[in-house]
């Protein structure tokens, strides 16, 4: 999928651009096209564009990535006929990591190539030609990995990179990312050097993770992996999301071990946007081992995407959050945290009517009942259902209309128990307890969101943890891919 | 052809004035002799067709000169050379641009690192000055018949500033420019 606003010819548009008569004209044309050549890169991506041109010291244009606590990038345009020239304006700069964008084409032995790289690698910056940026530009067309290397070239890119310089560090590092998925060491080790000599060492080191990260979901030891090792074994979140927003890998035994260490922490400190289909496979291949201590729900959402009528899986506002027809479910380890993304205006309660009908399918052990002057807590001893109880109906007529449930807990299969709060719409474990998300998820929705029988049976399955992981056995692939 | 194109000294004196008027703060040179495109935006023509160039052009920024253009001719010299000669026809040139491409003329700048003429210094920028080059350069300026315009407005236009080597580098400090720097890009704009 192409993102951004690729140009079908760049060279010829900036080419155009410079011959505009007016050279006010041409300074603005010029420096949109750049502008919408970078954007091609990163959709993520936010460029502000300063008044200058070709200025000594002032940049051209400004590269920030909101979604990253990177530093922002400066963008200098120059003419690229005299190398000379360029590395001494590049000495001059004051910016640190500079991005030179060329205006046209490094020539094969151009002089003074060799001492613009220098200098470019002494300065931490990148000198891009027409064509480089080009390549970068397309990358999305061509590859995932591509997108994703052009990206961090364009944040932590080293030396001098000209159309073809550009295409075979594309080249290298897809089948680094080949290799890993393979676990073929030679072509992961050629990627993580072509890293290190193209990237800062931040970069490098942020891309080498993720090659490690594909490298141990694949199945490799990470001990064994071909490049510099980030120690720990867990992902960091930069990682992950590289990860999350990359193209579908659909290999459930990929996510589940990529997933071992992930947390719904972790998965709350991440943004993403739109809909994920790793986030998904990552979120069922780990059903087995992600919990959680609170869960809100939330009626009514409207679908946001042509995903929502489905249910699925996002992040937002800090909590992994279950989406599907009218309801919203958010996930998190720290009760606080669901409870602040819970309603501002809570209700009363539910009355006793409403609780019997919502709680169907659930086994409720207590429960505690207010009429605002009088409240009582009402239990089973044998932990039995007291919803359906005949004794509960008969206690709610004494009580009178102005009955409601305002809390009652509930047990969960594994034996934890969960308070469920129906004025806010919480559920939490209770005292040590850290029920699974599937297991709240199935008791909580539905009562709290109350569902209908079908939305019931959907999330049931939904939320079931896979037979595979449960019994630590392989995914069977194929089963898994024709189910989805 | 560009004359300046054929020119390294010509080359080297439009940069380092570029470097200096960019040090002030309040200039932004867009286009150096003899880089191919900016050549073609400092280039202006005759009444016979045939064509000149600046060395140098952009825009000023900020107070009353703010997103005026300019246009300059530098000359790197260590002694008067030819300047004297030069100018008269820098003049002419000015003029005739002036004529063509009135937009792009709000101000003419000889940036020089070596005095000449200076026994009329004080009458270098003046109408007469002016006019007299008018005349001089005459069928390439105004062409045969036609009437010279009025010279003040050109005049009025003129900026002569000698640099030395060592002025070059007294300019606001990197630390002290990054602060501006800074603000500009803030900013969005020179104002």
């Amino acid at each position: 999928v192409t993102v951004g606003t690729l140009q079908p010819n760049y060279a010829r548009s900036v080419a155009d651009a410079l011959n505009l008569t007016d050279p006010r004209d041409a300074v603005e044309r010029v420096k949109s096209v750049v502008i919408g050549e970078l954007e091609s890169i990163d959709r993520t991506l936010q460029i502000h564009a300063t008044s200058y041109f070709n200025h000594t010291f002032v940049p051209d244009m400004v590269l920030s990535w909101p979604r990253d606590d990177g530093p922002t990038r400066d963008v200098f345009l120059r003419f690229t006929d005299d190398l000379g020239y360029m590395a001494d304006g590049m000495r001059a700069l004051d910016s640190k990591s500079p991005l030179i964008v060329g205006l046209s084409d490094l020539t094969a032995g151009q002089d003074g190539r060799t001492e613009l790289e220098g200098v470019a690698r002494q300065r931490a910056g990148l000198v891009l030609d027409q064509g480089g940026l080009e390549k970068l530009a397309s990358a999305n067309v061509d590859s995932p990995i591509s997108a994703l290397m052009s990206n961090a070239l364009a944040q932590d890119g080293l030396g001098v990179l000209d159309a073809g310089q550009a295409g075979a560090v594309a080249n290298a590092v897809a089948n680094g990312f080949d290799g890993a998925r393979q676990l073929q060491a030679g072509a992961t080790s050629d990627a993580t050097q072509v890293l290190k000599d193209v990237l800062s060492p931040r970069g490098s080191s942020r891309m080498a993770s993720f090659l490690q990260a594909v490298w141990v979901g694949s199945g490799g030891r990470i001990d064994l992996f071909p490049g510099p090792v980030s120690l720990g074994g867990s992902l960091s979140d930069q990682t992950l999301g590289f990860l999350l927003e990359f193209n579908e890998v659909a290999d459930n035994e990929f996510w589940s071990r990529v997933g071992r260490e992930v947390s719904l922490a972790q998965l709350g400190r991440l943004t993403m946007t739109g809909h994920s289909a790793n986030l998904q496979r990552l979120v069922q291949a780990n059903l087995d081992h992600l919990w959680c201590r609170g869960c809100v729900v939330t009626p009514g959402q409207l679908p946001l995407s042509e995903h929502a009528a489905e249910l699925a899986w996002h992040i937002e506002g800090g909590l992994l959050q279950l989406r599907g027809e009218g309801f919203s479910a958010g996930f998190a380890e720290q009760v606080d945290k669901a409870r602040q993304e819970g309603p501002v205006q809570q209700s009363d309660g539910l009355t006793v009517a409403q609780l019997r009908h919502q709680a169907r399918d659930a086994v409720l052990e207590s429960l505690t009942m207010s009429d605002r002057a009088n409240q009582m807590t009402f239990g089973s001893r044998s932990r039995d259902d007291v919803a359906q109880s005949e004794r509960l109906r008969e206690l709610a007529d004494t009580f009178g209309p102005a009955a409601r449930v305002q809390q009652a807990v509930a047990a969960l299969g594994s034996g934890q128990r969960v308070s469920l709060d129906f004025r806010s719409s919480v559920a939490t474990g209770i005292t040590k307890s850290k029920p699974l998300v599937a297991e709240m998820g199935q008791i909580a929705v539905p009562i709290l969101a109350d569902l209908g029988d079908a939305e019931r049976a959907a999330i049931s399955d939904f939320l079931a943890v896979p037979q595979e992981l449960k019994e630590g056995q392989p995914f069977d692939f194929e089963a898994e891919d024709a189910a989805t | 052809v560009s004359g300046e194109a054929t020119h390294a000294k010509g080359a080297d004196g439009a940069r380092r004035a570029k470097s200096w008027l960019e040090a002030t703060t309040r200039v932004n040179a867009h286009w150096v002799n003899p880089q191919p495109v900016a050549v073609r935006k400092l280039t202006f023509h005759w009444v016979n067709r045939t064509s000149f160039s600046f060395d140098l052009g952009g825009v000023l920024i900020g107070g009353e000169y703010e997103a005026q253009e300019f246009l300059a001719e530098c000359k790197k010299y260590s002694k008067p050379q030819d300047q004297g000669t030069a100018y008269v026809e820098y003049l002419a040139k000015c003029y005739r641009a002036s004529v063509t491409n009135p937009d792009r003329c709000d101000n003419f700048m000889w940036i020089t690192w070596a005095p000449f003429s200076v026994s009329k210094w004080d009458r270098l920028c003046s109408a007469d000055e002016v006019e007299d080059a008018v005349t001089l350069h005459r069928a390439r300026a105004v062409g045969d018949g036609a009437e010279v315009d009025p010279c003040r407005t050109v005049a009025e236009r003129l900026w002569l500033i000698v640099l030395s080597d060592r002025q070059e580098s007294l300019v606001i400090t990197p630390a002290h420019r990054a602060l501006i720097t800074a603000e500009r890009v803030r900013g969005g704009s020179g104002a």
